[in-house]
């Protein structure tokens, strides 16, 4: 169970030394509750403290890795159940079955690898193959597995099969190297099975039947016992209320009752009869909880729609997506084109650029470090005052590119005029519209006129 | 296009002359008018120190030509009569502008005392250990056989005398030495200042005064409060310990911005600081004027000056750069000032005595906060205490003699008075005490002085708000309920409002409503307190319902009513018994530093201890504030007795708002 800050200052030297970095021990303390710093960089903690504060430091959720190399895949290690409490770290891997008597088992292989698509200037792809052992022997699934790492180098697998010596001669066959994931151990066979992934080092999916999260405790404690570390939990739920009671309830107990049996990341079996089914329960699994998604079909509509949900989820909304504060031309611009600036969020820029550009007026762009804040934030904040502007408009250049010295400033800060006329003596400065939907117009009949 | 396009002639001069007073002023073009009336030391109100938001600084151009930039607030009829905003308005030529008078608003005596010295926070035996004394010597006139020079004679005497070995002194003291010793007729009497403080290594005691003869001078001390809006001076004699005489007044720098974020933007105008700066030591300088004339001393037998006040306040008054506390990561350049002495400032004190600032912890936890943490003695007890200040910012800090967690939320000037649409200042005539009784729905209320009412206080905001709610006129999401069988709740402009004192009544010259807008105001206002202390408590994992002791200071916290106060959610719901009222700690902070010299080195340690927590860091201020954005919070298991209230007057959550 995590510590409360007063209750880890009390275990701290109380010197107030600074040399951890923070001005007092109580502000290290707090930091160490919430497990955004480290023990170690306090010099003088005794090693009692480090005892107990070690144990309580074991995150909530086990990191897991699955696969190896380049295209390997993290996952587990989240501290909230809502992400605006601070944000989600490790997205869910996307992952598509087969079945390993699929005659197309090594195109559709091919075909996962080798997705990629792009959105705001970021490629997302899917992240693993997962091989089902559908009939035949051992040998015949272990020459699947093989066939699909082989028309896939490097994507990570997930092994499925209830059958341990289907999984070990699989792994034998050499797919061990690539650290798949093992799923899964049952209630009947947990212990070859753990035997197995211990064996070759593998991380191992642990399935309880319809939601029996008691049961899952017991499998948990089983195969941790027979020596697995790596676990990843399927609850065994199918249905959109069953994952998400399931799924919901496994990450509160990890989070807020320190279930240590249940600290491990999930994986949401989401396959489905059709891809619209499958693609509800897969997209309530990316938003909530899952760190492994499994579905059958390789629809371009859903798999996008999925990298894309997963992509907005995913990214930290505490950290603005900035743009280079530079001077950005907008169409062949002239001497004689007009000057705008606005702060460097990247919405607000997007916002801006594409009005003037659907204006059809050539102009120049301004963007001013705001460290991505919008035009009002920055301006309260005391990022986008007079003097940035003017520092701004010096630093880029625009002076000696231009015949006039006109500048236009966005109309939410038109109190600045006054004084960004001040800092740039010669400068005739125009109060734009307060939104950029009004832009055109402006530069249209405003500007020209 | 507006006027901001045309280019002006900037070598141009316009001539600015002002009625009623008269004053004329050559001015650049393009000076706004704002300026100009400062330069000419007009009182023209400038709340938001000329960002063109508030609209408060009209004035009416009755002839010439001036260049508008914004006319904020201002309705068409009264742009047609010549009437501008002045910080938005811009000479082009000569121009002759009225200003308007302005009311006089007077400071509410600081009716309750200091502490005296048996009181005094900790123990500290300043009789044992005085900060300055005075000595009568007997020195040996030199001779050709004793050619030994002026100050190692006194020196000498000073050892023999009263077993004072070391003494060191200023270039300003010895420049006078030699004069004072044979005027004197070598018989003097000499002010020490016996410990320099705390700061750093040991250094004797430091010769501030010498005068003829006898012990005969008094030797007072000065404890300082400079509040954002007010300062409050008092005055100490070290030879009893005990506080004599206080004043307070506005701080004058209120002409340049009402709030700490409105003057740190006023620094950034051309000598901004500077004026600021002389502004605040203006405010005291007057008050020890006061004071002296009143208890007929002179200010050279100030001997010590102690100064708490909020880290912005502690910039401006020390002439520092204050920008870089607003603007993110909000850095202060110093917790605790360098050693100083009242003539550096330019306070009308000795010139030569120490000025000791109070230490502050972060961008808005200042020295105001850690003199009010020693005052309160929480920083050397084990009970779980919180401590909060509410102003224009609620600083609060929880913690026990090991640990002092702190954090600021602001609270807008909404408990000032400010913000509400007849809010004012605790002054003459504010509504300050309300009760609506049940049956009627008829308000009973009492002025400050009981003067005829002009508009309603802090206190009286809380008590008000606090009582429509318990009687039903108002739901727990702050609507009026526009079917109350009452005359008194109306609607004007499409806001609804409840008339709490109508015009004439008891001599009122005009209605006096709180409306809708001004109740969402102060629900915010609340919010954002009582949210920090969740905030506090959660963060360090502790329960509210866990503190032992609520202590409450600063000048407005005196005047607060607790239970109404807990009825609308601004404190925590917790027997009446944990609250306890302190007065104006930063004061008494001050004055226990200046009494005790073992205060001081306390007070460094807890400035060092003390942590900050910003509120901004992360999410979880937002949450809290936005489950108390209810009157008295979302959870209403959090304030049980409030629960009980309600449901003793049949009003309340059962109620349904019935607008909205």
């Amino acid at each position: 169970m995590a510590l409360t800050g007063l209750e880890i200052f009390k275990l701290l030297p109380k010197t107030n030394c600074k040399e951890c970095g923070f001005p007092t021990c109580l502000a290290f303390a707090m930091k160490l509750s919430q497990k955004a710093t480290e023990l170690d960089k306090c010099p003088s903690v005794s090693d009692e403290a480090k005892t107990a504060l070690d144990a309580a430091a074991t995150p909530p959720i086990k990191l897991v890795a699955i696969g190896s190399g380049e295209r390997a895949f993290e996952i587990g290690n989240e501290v909230v159940l809502y992400r605006h409490e601070k944000t989600f770290y490790h997205q869910p891997g996307l992952v598509v079955r087969v079945k390993s008597d699929d005659p197309q088992l090594a195109e559709v292989a091919g075909r996962v690898a080798g997705y990629e698509v792009e959105r705001v200037g970021m490629t997302l792809r899917l992240d693993g193959l997962a091989v089902e052992h559908a009939g035949g022997d051992a040998a015949t699934y272990a020459a699947a597995v093989a066939a699909a790492g082989a028309a896939a180098p490097g994507l990570p697998l997930v092994l499925i099969s209830g059958d341990a010596a289907a999984i070990d001669a699989a792994l034998s066959g050499g797919a061990a190297a690539d650290r798949p994931l093992v799923h899964a151990a049952t209630a009947a066979n947990w212990q070859a099975m753990a035997d197995v992934a211990k064996k070759h080092g593998c991380p191992l999916a642990i399935r309880a039947e319809a939601g029996d999260l008691a049961g899952l405790v017991d499998l948990s404690e089983n195969v941790r016992g027979a020596g697995v570390e790596d676990l990843v939990l399927d609850p065994g739920t199918a249905g959109l209320a069953g994952d998400l009671a399931a799924f919901t309830q496994l990450r509160r107990l990890a989070l807020k009752k320190g279930a240590r049996a249940l600290g491990y990341p999930i994986v949401a079996v989401a396959g489905g009869a059709t891809w619209q089914a499958e693609l509800a329960r897969a997209t309530q699994a990316v938003a909530k909880y899952a760190g492994v998604v499994i579905i059958d079909h390789l629809e371009p509509a859903a798999v996008y729609a999925l990298l894309t949900l997963r992509q907005n989820i995913y990214t930290d909304p505490q950290k603005p997506i900035q743009m280079e504060p530079k001077l950005y031309e907008i169409g062949s611009v002239g001497a004689d084109s007009p000057v705008l600036i606005t702060t460097n969020f990247s919405l607000t820029y997007f916002s801006v650029a594409g009005e003037v550009e659907g204006a059809g007026v050539p102009a120049w762009l301004l963007v001013a470090d705001s460290d991505g804040q919008s035009v009002l934030t920055a301006w309260a904040a005391g990022k986008f005052d007079a003097e940035k502007i003017a520092k701004t408009v010096k630093d880029s250049g625009i002076e000696s590119r231009i015949s006039h010295k006109k500048l236009v400033i966005p109309g939410h800060v038109a109190g600045l005029s006054g004084e960004v006329e001040e800092e740039l003596p010669g400068w005739q400065i125009m109060v734009g519209p307060r939104d950029a939907v009004d832009i055109p117009n402006y530069v249209k009949n405003v500007w020209g006129a | 296009m507006s006027d901001a396009s045309v280019t002006k002639n900037r070598t141009a001069m316009a001539t600015i002359t002002f009625s009623p007073s008269g004053q004329t002023i050559e001015v650049p073009a393009g000076t706004s008018l704002l300026d100009a009336a400062i330069l000419c030391e007009l009182d023209v109100p400038s709340p938001c120190a000329g960002q063109g938001r508030c609209g408060r600084c009209r004035v009416r151009v009755t002839s010439g030509e001036v260049e508008r930039r914004s006319n904020a607030g201002l309705a068409t009829a009264e742009i047609l009569g010549g009437w501008a905003v002045a910080c938005q308005t811009y000479t082009r030529g000569s121009a002759e502008i009225e200003v308007p008078e302005r009311r006089r608003e007077t400071v509410r005596p600081q009716g309750h005392a200091l502490g005296e010295p048996e009181s005094l926070p900790v123990t500290c035996d300043w009789r044992q250990d005085p900060a300055v004394r005075t000595f009568e010597l007997d020195i040996e006139p030199p001779s050709l056989a004793d050619n030994t020079n002026d100050f190692d004679r006194l020196r000498r005497a000073l050892a023999q005398q009263h077993g004072i070995e070391e003494v060191r002194a200023e270039l300003p003291m010895f420049r006078r030495l030699a004069k004072d010793l044979r005027k004197a007729n070598w018989k003097v009497s000499v002010t020490l200042e016996m410990h320099d403080g705390v700061y750093g290594a040991y250094l004797p005691p430091r010769l501030i005064r010498i005068y003829p003869g006898a012990v005969s001078h008094a030797s007072m001390g000065v404890a300082v409060d400079l509040g954002t809006t007010s300062v409050v001076v008092y005055l100490l004699d070290f030879a009893t310990g005990r506080v004599v005489d206080s004043a307070s007044a506005y701080n004058k720098q209120i002409a340049c911005g009402e709030d700490v974020i409105s003057r740190i933007i006023y620094t950034k105008r051309k000598r901004g600081l500077e004026h600021l700066q002389n502004l605040a030591v203006e405010t005291i300088n007057d008050l020890l004027a006061e004071l002296q004339q009143r208890n007929r001393i002179k200010l050279y037998e100030i001997h010590e000056v102690a100064v708490a006040g909020n880290t912005t306040m502690t910039h401006l008054l020390l002439g520092l750069d204050p920008q870089y506390l607003r603007a993110e990561p909000y850095i202060p350049t110093l917790s605790a000032a360098p050693k100083l002495v009242a003539g550096e400032l330019g306070l009308h004190a000795n010139m030569l005595a120490r000025v000791h600032v109070m230490p502050s912890v972060g961008s808005y936890v200042g020295g105001d906060i850690t003199a009010g943490v020693i005052s309160s003695g929480m920083f050397a007890t084990d009970k779980l205490t919180l401590f909060i200040d509410i102003g224009t910012n609620g600083e609060m800090v929880l913690g026990t003699k090991d640990w002092l967690l702190s954090c600021a939320c602001s609270a807008g000037p909404a408990f000032e008075g400010g913000g509400a649409g007849h809010g004012m200042r605790a002054s003459a005539g504010a509504i300050e005490d309300v009760f609506i009784a049940d049956d009627t729905l008829e308000p009973t209320f009492r002025t400050i002085d009981d003067a005829a009412a002009v508009g309603i206080c802090g206190s009286g905001l809380i008590d008000l708000l606090g009582e429509l709610f318990v009687t039903g006129l108002v739901d727990k999401s702050g609507h009026l309920d526009r079917g109350a069988p009452t005359d008194r709740i109306r609607v004007r402009d499409g806001v609804p409002e409840y008339v709490v004192c109508w015009a004439g009544e008891g001599g009122a010259e005009h209605d006096i409503p709180l409306t809708e807008s001004d109740i969402s105001g102060l629900i915010r206002a609340k919010a954002a307190i009582y949210a920090g202390f969740e905030v506090l408590c959660r963060s360090v994992g502790v329960d509210l319902a866990d503190v032992e002791e609520i202590l409450i200071g600063g000048a407005f916290g005196q005047y607060i009513n607790i239970e109404k106060a807990i009825r609308i959610g601004l404190l925590p719901d917790q027997p009446v018994e944990r609250f306890k009222f302190l007065g104006n700690t930063s004061a008494q902070g001050a004055y226990a530093a200046l009494l005790c010299v073992s205060i001081r080195q306390d007070v460094l340690d807890v400035a060092a201890k003390m942590t900050y927590l910003e509120l901004s860091a992360d999410n979880s201020f937002m949450d809290e504030y936005t489950s108390a954005l209810f009157l008295p919070h979302t959870d209403l298991a959090k304030f049980p007795s409030v629960h009980q209230t309600l449901a003793k007057r049949g009003a309340g959550p059962a109620a349904t708002p019935e607008s909205s």
